[in-house]
């Protein structure tokens, strides 16, 4: 039963993933962000109340509250003084950006070891995923050039390093947790400080004009 | 260790509502005091072996205190360096109200957290707050690197930020990775300490370890400089103010290097050392090649001394690499003399760009007779850092190189002896370029900052008395420092 319930929501946890390397618009890489740390937020809970950790529950409320609260909050007010002619540039478009997903995705499944351990809930820990997510992340990073895509990009990595912590070990120590989650908070609060500090200045968040910097 | 780490905060406090005098003066006393208070810990260290405080939380052994000596020694030459270059620098502003002020309290406000957050790293004992005190050094010294707001300055911190994030963030895996490793031996409910896990070291899951250190060594790695995830480096260290760069390659990287360090003193008794060796013989062969090709057609002084900090950081990979207790304590020996002879390099190359008000090598001359002081430190400060004796690095390099041939890696030995003879060539062409010849005539003559000559005589002095004797205490701590790191197992 939890078992099935995790393989649902590893799967949405996938399809929010690939929403955001789907959507041309600023609003959909936030919007497919909070849907992400919403989803991670049950896979938390549910792995809590199957293995009996309450730490998981502080977990997924932290997770709920800080990522799927604090953060979009933030990148939305980022995203609203920043000038954005006719949606997001890419470097890639979305369509062969989700083959390259799919690709990714592929290459997750096939290299990441299989690391079970006995005594997991899933005989095949869905490490896979996590890594797959990550790469995505990775993938978002380098091809999105509005700074605001570029940083749903780092916190979708985060998201997958998240669930593969919770995969494999069932999260770390509550205060290390705790610790990761504030500090995901300031650097987007730092983060969204520099992207208005280059956006005044430069009059426009592509960072693919920030090339001036060579050898 | 606590005391150290709560003053830090204090001084941090006082820097955003005090008069300036009193922010500079707190500036330049805090970085003391914690260096007096790292001496004590290292005796204590020196005597009675692991010092544990507040719960566990933090531990200090050989090797932390080694970094936590060098993060504190060259802070408090950075700061009083600071205080002289921005008076200078903000010559013309009223620095005692207004914008000025504000720009002023910013700078140290952040001075003292970045060094606060480079602290926490070699004195915690979680490798959980070790990985958050790492993403918060990013996140301090990130204003500090876009500090002038130009626009290279602020291209330069956007890519420090988000390369340094993605290198973080792997370095997060390694993390879950390790404790993964640990929770067969250790239980579901240990916090991730160091200190327990290198009791149980020897029973940790080696494929894991090995996937756990892989992670950790690109992860921390990239901010501790290693090519071919370099690429930031370059640009935060030319683009901050001078001091800010003396802080980045003379203290960061080092509190980078030590987090990797570390995970490889607790992989080291599971996966053995030859795999892992491997590892850091590649990244770090990979960035000495890479910092001696762009060293040698380089025409910006401060980007030269960022590629040389690369290179640094490669040597100190590669000797540790070499291994033996040779090996490691030529790796513990170079970080703290490129410390020693990087920040020296930065804070007179600091001097001669107020001064001279470019950073082309090409449109530098006469620093010997324009800037006595600073331009003689910097030609001799360069020699030093290139290998000459009778300084630090010259003893450190030539006891890697030869813990290189006894251990049978000749060929990359020798690599590694090319390289250090072009960037040596380089380096002596680029420096001496600057040293000789007449000032240009829009150039005054004289020094502006006395304050200055401090920071530069102490690492000099400090550069100079390794060059020729390692004293007693020191060669204890390396000598703790390479039995962690797994030398005579």
């Amino acid at each position: 039963m939890t078992e099935n319930v995790l393989e649902l929501l590893g799967a949405l946890l996938l399809l929010a993933t690939f929403r955001t390397v789907a959507t041309r618009r600023l609003d959909g890489y936030i919007e497919a962000f909070v849907q992400q740390s919403v989803v991670l937020a049950a896979i938390a809970a549910v792995v809590g109340w199957a293995t009996g950790t309450a730490d998981l529950y502080v977990v997924a409320a932290l997770t709920l509250v800080v990522k799927a609260g604090v953060i979009p909050v933030i990148l939305r007010r980022v995203a609203a003084e920043l000038p954005t002619e006719r949606g997001v540039g890419t470097l890639i478009g979305p369509p062969a950006s989700i083959v390259l997903s799919l690709l990714l995705m592929g290459l997750a499944f096939f290299a990441t070891p299989s690391v079970a351990v006995s005594g997991t809930l899933l005989n095949e820990p869905p490490l896979a995923i996590s890594v797959g997510i990550v790469l995505i992340g990775l993938l978002l990073i380098s091809t999105r050039r509005h700074a605001v895509a570029q940083l749903v990009g780092l916190l979708t990595m985060e998201n997958g390093l998240f669930s593969g912590a919770i995969a494999i070990a069932y999260g770390l120590p509550l205060i290390v947790e705790f610790g990761i989650l504030f500090d995901i908070l300031v650097a987007v609060v730092v983060v969204g400080l520099l992207v208005t500090l280059i956006g005044r200045e430069i009059a426009s968040t592509d960072t693919s004009e920030l090339t001036r910097l060579k050898g | 260790m606590t005391l150290a780490l709560a003053i830090a905060l204090c001084g941090a406090a006082v820097s955003m509502v005090a008069r300036r005098r009193l922010v500079e003066a707190v500036a330049i006393l805090v970085p003391l005091v914690q260096l007096a208070l790292m001496v004590g810990l290292a005796s204590q260290v020196l005597r009675g072996g692991t010092v544990r405080e507040v719960d566990g939380w933090l531990a200090a052994d050989s090797l932390s205190v080694i970094v936590a000596l060098l993060t504190t020694g060259i802070a408090a030459a950075a700061a009083i360096h600071s205080v002289g270059y921005l008076r200078e620098d903000m010559r013309g502003r009223d620095i005692d109200q207004g914008p000025g002020l504000r720009d002023l309290r910013r700078y140290y406000l952040l001075f003292h957290l970045f060094v606060f957050t480079m602290l926490v790293v070699p004195l915690s004992n979680s490798l959980g707050v070790v990985w958050i005190a790492i993403e918060g050094t990013t996140l301090t010294s990130l204003f500090l690197v876009s500090y002038y707001r130009t626009r290279e300055a602020l291209e330069a911190a956007w890519k420090y930020v988000i390369i340094g994030s993605v290198g973080i963030a792997l370095a997060l895996f390694g993390t879950i990775l390790a404790y993964y490793a640990a929770v067969p031996v250790l239980g579901l409910s240990f916090d991730l300490n160091w200190s327990s896990l290198a009791g149980v070291a020897n029973r940790l899951d080696a494929g894991v370890m090995r996937l756990a250190f892989l992670f950790i060594l690109v992860g921390y790695g990239t901010k501790a400089g290693l090519a071919p995830m370099h690429t930031w480096l370059p640009d935060a260290h030319s683009e901050a103010p001078s001091p800010i760069s003396a802080l980045l390659s003379g203290v960061l990287l080092n509190a980078a290097l030590y987090a990797v360090l570390r995970f490889y003193s607790l992989a080291v008794p599971s996966v053995g050392t030859v795999e892992l060796n491997g590892l850091m013989m590649a990244f770090g062969l990979l960035s000495i090649v890479v910092a001696a090709l762009f060293i040698l057609r380089q025409a910006d002084y401060k980007r030269l001394l960022a590629y040389s900090s690369i290179e640094h950081m490669g040597l100190v990979s590669v000797a540790l690499a070499f291994g033996g207790p040779l090996g490691i304590t030529a790796a513990m020996l170079q970080l703290i003399n490129h410390a020693l002879a990087k920040s020296l390099m930065f804070f007179s190359a600091g001097h001669v760009l107020l001064r001279y008000e470019t950073k082309e090598i090409d449109q530098v001359s006469g620093t010997l007779r324009a800037l006595p002081v600073s331009g003689a430190f910097l030609l001799v400060g360069g020699l030093a850092l290139a290998g000459a004796p009778p300084f630090g690095l010259f003893v450190s390099e030539t006891a890697a190189l030869a813990a290189g041939f006894r251990a049978g890696w000749g060929p990359a030995a020798l690599v590694v002896l090319a390289a250090l003879v072009v960037i040596f060539i380089a380096f002596v062409g680029h420096l001496s370029r600057m040293a000789f010849g007449r000032p240009p005539t829009d150039v005054a003559l004289g020094e502006p900052l006395r304050i200055g000559f401090a920071p530069l005589i102490a690492t000099g002095l400090g550069l100079l008395m390794l060059g020729l004797v390692i004293p007693g205490p020191l060669q204890q701590l390396i000598d703790g420092a390479a039995k962690v790191l797994g030398a005579g197992s």
